[in-house]
């Protein structure tokens, strides 16, 4: 069989590029190394209790949303039920030792009100600043692809961080930490983020924030199941080990660890650009373009730690919501003590930044026991060389795991004794999962004065696509391959198929 | 940096970066129906210049303009020039 083009991995952005070039009559294969598609989407059951991995909530899910208009152009948005996170506080941010406890309500309107009543002498600022995020959003030419750009343009919407937004508009204070928490969901700090990159992130949570009935989970099984309407061949278990070229030096095909090896005229691949640049021959790329690629820096890596706890109705914690409630769609930042760099990798566990997510007991409701998440961002570096026994790796996990259940029972004892930790992921889990030399939690960054790579490659008829091309998230890998496909069907065409599906043009 | 002191770590930083044929590099040579150079390179090409000479050309109109390998010098000595102007 031979496909007109294979896209190498079936994460989110794999099977978006691919869901797309069917529609445009192309005949696809998606190959993933993995045991199934999307796994970082995917979340995973053990005894009996559903844990999200890396899908913890989405924001702009709301009918006509960006999200939920890119899922419609996929083909998925009907066989998906969007799960409304808390609508007074979603997010519920706590510093023990000052005393800050804030919750993010839902919608703009909402959010503003809550943020002037907390901090009336910075009215001007959080008018200003929110402002800022729809109108930077709005503009964002990833986001509306009919706005002709280069990556050249790119890198001057990108030339802004946030914090030199935060001090433009002179927010300080409390304020700027809670306007800046969310950079976690992307794993680059505020000094480093392009602002532009951060509005395109918050605005979707500032309009919503919700999750799918059935949690991450859901979404790769519509996501799967729209391929195979569509034609697409997904392979599973099918590391690719070679990008294999004409005689003439056109891409040929791929040669996969199994030994199995698949022809196509084209190819995009959606995987890490490090692991992209090993599998391609040296001879393809400019040394100053492998250069670039290899120095991309690296998001955050973490801790994680999957919790189970009996389902119960938890007191009162967060800002307005006064009646007790299930935990049920909220997320908690515990934040370190105050003066201390909030993203600081190097605390000890029991003072490092900690996000707790309750999304899987609100996909999946009436279930006993409900699974958390627990994450504490760590150093993203290439971990030092020195041989753990497994024995010491496995009694490692353990007490990271004891730690920070210890930690979270006295942080919300509602949660009551039933706290148990089913397992934990470390940087070596996330290196081997995400294919990132770093254990990266989200790969590599968008960050100011870096330029990440484009769609477009110097090897003819090969493409990059993934949330390293274009934006983080969700929502940036669907764009990522809406830019990939784009390149190479014609951006016009894309967008007149935009415009016909989602009716918004 | 003398203007020769820029032109030849210019050229030599190209050569190296992008595979270039050093006995192609004279001034009038069009960067890409002679050196082989893309439009894809010309962000790499970027990249290379700001870091070697320390100054910001992304956003500059003046890129579009550069047609020769000669181009990019006149532009980049403007760019130095202008930066160490700035600096003083």
């Amino acid at each position: 069989m031979k496909y007109d083009y294979l896209v190498i991995g079936a994460g989110v952005s794999g099977i978006s590029s691919a869901l797309l070039l069917a529609r445009f009559g192309f005949r696809v294969a998606l190959l993933e190394q993995a045991s199934g598609p999307a796994p970082l989407i995917d979340g995973f059951v053990r005894n009996g209790v559903y844990f999200e991995a890396g899908f913890h909530y989405a924001g702009g899910l709301e009918s006509g949303g960006v999200l939920d208009r890119s899922l419609s152009l996929l083909g998925v948005a009907e066989d998906l039920h969007r799960v409304a996170f808390d609508e007074l506080a979603y997010d519920t941010i706590i510093q023990p030792e000052s005393g800050l406890n804030f919750s993010f309500p839902q919608g703009y309107d909402a959010l503003s009100l809550a943020l002037q009543k907390r901090f009336p002498e910075q009215r001007n600022p959080i008018t200003k600043y929110l402002g800022r995020v729809q109108e930077v959003t709005q503009n964002l030419p990833y986001y509306h692809p009919q706005a002709a750009f280069s990556p050249l343009s790119l890198a001057a919407l990108h030339e802004q961080s946030l914090e030199q937004v935060f001090a433009e508009l002179a927010i300080s204070g409390e304020l700027r930490t809670l306007l800046q928490v969310h950079c976690l969901l992307y794993g680059t700090k505020p000094s480093e983020v392009p602002f532009a990159i951060h509005a395109g992130v918050v605005d979707g949570y500032y309009r919503s924030a919700s999750t799918f009935k059935g949690g991450g989970r859901a979404l790769v099984k519509a996501l799967v199941a729209a391929c195979e309407r569509s034609g697409v061949d997904l392979f599973c278990r099918h590391q690719v080990s070679e990008v294999e070229l004409t005689a003439a030096g056109a891409f040929a095909g791929l040669a996969c660890a199994n030994g199995e090896r698949l022809q196509a005229v084209n190819c995009v691949s959606t995987i890490h650009p490090k692991a992209m640049l090993a599998l391609v021959p040296d001879s393809v790329f400019r040394p100053v373009y492998r250069r670039r690629l290899n120095a991309l820096a690296e998001t955050a890596s973490a801790e994680i730690v999957f919790l189970r706890c009996e389902r119960q109705r938890g007191s009162a914690l967060g800002g307005e919501a006064s009646d007790s409630y299930d935990f049920a769609g909220r997320n908690f930042f515990f934040l370190p003590s105050p003066g201390t760099d909030l993203f600081a990798p190097d605390l000890p566990l029991c003072e490092r930044l900690l996000y707790l997510n309750f999304a899987s007991s609100g996909g999946f409701t009436g279930a006993h026991e409900c699974g958390i998440t627990a994450i504490l961002p760590a150093a993203s570096e290439v971990a030092a060389g020195e041989a753990q026994s497994r024995f010491a790796y496995a009694e490692g996990k353990v007490q990271i795991g004891e730690q920070v259940r210890e930690r979270i029972s006295g942080l919300l004892p509602e949660l009551g004794a039933g706290l148990k930790v089913e397992c934990v992921a470390t940087k070596k889990t996330l290196q081997r999962i995400n294919l990132s030399p770093t254990g990266s939690l989200y790969g590599v960054k968008h960050m100011v004065g870096q330029f990440n790579p484009a769609a477009k490659t110097r090897l003819e008829n090969f493409f990059l696509a993934g949330q390293a091309t274009t934006a983080p998230g969700l929502l940036g890998a669907i764009t990522s391959a809406l830019m990939a496909v784009g390149e190479i069907v014609g951006h016009d065409k894309v967008e007149a198929l935009r415009r016909e599906v989602v009716c918004d043009g | 940096m003398t203007d020769v002191e820029i032109i030849s770590l210019v050229n030599d930083s190209l050569i190296e970066e992008f595979e270039l044929d050093e006995s192609a590099m004279v001034s009038e040579a069009e960067i890409f129906a002679d050196l082989g150079l893309d439009s894809l390179d010309i962000v790499d090409m970027v990249v290379v210049l700001e870091g070697l000479l320390e100054i910001k050309i992304r956003d500059d109109e003046g890129l579009r303009e550069i047609r020769t390998l000669g181009d990019i010098h006149r532009f980049v000595i403007t760019k130095k020039r202008e930066t160490e102007t700035a600096a003083d």
